[in-house]
């Protein structure tokens, strides 16, 4: 007899029932309880619990946690930036990734000031590079107008780096074309022109500081005496 | 919500049950298989939600308010949801030539709803009369009347057989 038969039992004394009607609904009770259990398979629960409660995709990448996904983000976009500025650093005007390489610039003299005057030399070694490949001339003539723009803002003549961008241009003339030898010659003659200039009014600032008054105001002196001499 | 092992468990423990119960509720082997795949996904929905100890009472519960659900037709099973619908072949067929089940099912039919859930609950399944009162949401005082009440029929209904 089972623990829930004895419970039963119990009920059916405490009800009132009878012995005989006990017994009857027992056999009862043992008859329900003797109906084969109604189971399923195991394989068969564990494929449809397979179907239910489906596994879930933890390699898939939207699964992270949330923050992985924009700090992956991120990091991919810096990188894909990285190597796109690194790449553009050897680009030359008309190509696609010349407007990076321009912005970069403007950022890095941003961060190191000093930068600008390395901004010639680099106009520079795209005129030379623009030659040798015989790309465009208008490329070529803005790029040169360029670099003497960039000299004349931030050149400074004494720097290797400006020495360098006239040998630069000294090399493209072999490979020029004439006109392009032509825009050459005379860009680099009114920057030599300039730096003469330059170098004038350096020199004239120091004899004007190593003489007296200047030889006008000495005619006025000598006029003076003059004057004096014939009133005696 | 629970993690997809540990309701796995809990499937794998308590369908059975579900099953019959809902099988000797219905007569109805495809439909009692499709209710209890209801059943569990709709635990597995509300899993963040149950507090309780008793989670076979709870499963109990998800059953019965379904099959309320299922026979007033407010709500179709939605079978879409269950994708593609399975059954244990072999155990319909055992259904369908068992002798002993045919004549319970048939007894249990000269039961109103509520005594034919006592006895499912407490002389099928083998429950006590305090789970019995768990899962039907009853006191204990009223399983026991209830019982007597449903053995008293059926031994009328299968001594006549």
């Amino acid at each position: 007899m089972n623990k829930n038969e004895e419970e039963l039992i119990k009920e059916l004394l405490q009800s009132g029932s009878s012995s005989e009607e006990i017994k009857e609904l027992l056999s009862v009770t043992r008859k329900l309880s003797q109906v084969p259990a109604l189971q399923r398979s195991e394989n068969f629960k564990k494929q449809v619990a397979a179907k239910l409660f489906p596994k879930e995709e933890t390699k898939n990448i939207f699964n992270w946690p949330r923050f992985f996904v924009p700090a992956l983000a991120a990091l991919f976009l810096i990188f894909i930036g990285t190597t796109s500025v690194a790449a553009a650093q050897g680009s030359l005007p008309g190509e696609a990734l010349y407007p990076l390489k321009r912005w970069s610039e403007k950022v890095a003299i941003l961060v190191v000031p000093s930068f600008k005057n390395s901004i010639p030399l680099r106009r520079s070694e795209e005129v030379k590079e623009l030659i040798e490949q015989k790309k465009d001339f208008h490329l070529f003539k803005k790029t040169l107008d360029e670099y003497e723009e960039e000299l004349e803002k931030h050149g400074d003549k004494d720097s290797s780096s400006e020495s360098d961008s006239r040998k630069n241009l000294e090399e493209a003339k072999k490979k020029a074309s004439d006109k392009e030898r032509e825009e050459l010659e005379e860009t680099l003659k009114r920057i030599e022109n300039k730096d003469d200039d330059e170098v004038d009014k350096e020199e004239g600032k120091v004899e004007s500081e190593k003489s007296g008054p200047s030889d006008k105001h000495k005619g006025d002196k000598h006029n003076e005496d003059k004057d004096e001499n014939d009133k005696d | 919500m629970a993690s997809r092992e540990e309701f796995e468990a809990i499937y794998v423990e308590f369908s059975d049950k579900i099953y019959r119960f809902l099988y000797w509720r219905t007569k109805d082997t495809h439909l009692a298989e499709d209710l209890t795949s209801e059943v569990f996904t709709k635990a597995y929905g509300s899993w963040d939600r149950f507090n309780g100890e008793y989670v076979q009472a709870w499963l109990y519960q998800i059953a019965r308010n379904l099959l309320v659900d299922t026979y007033r037709k407010k709500k179709e099973i939605s079978l879409n949801k269950i994708a593609e619908p399975s059954y244990d072949q072999e155990l319909i067929e055992k259904i369908d030539k068992d002798l002993r089940i045919q004549e319970l099912t048939k007894a249990l039919e000269t039961l109103s709803e509520n005594l034919k859930e006592v006895v499912i609950l407490r002389f099928i399944e083998e429950h006590s009369a305090k789970e019995t009162a768990q899962i039907l949401e009853i006191s204990e005082v009223n399983v026991r009347v209830l019982s007597h009440r449903a053995l008293t029929r059926l031994r009328g209904v299968l001594k006549d057989e």
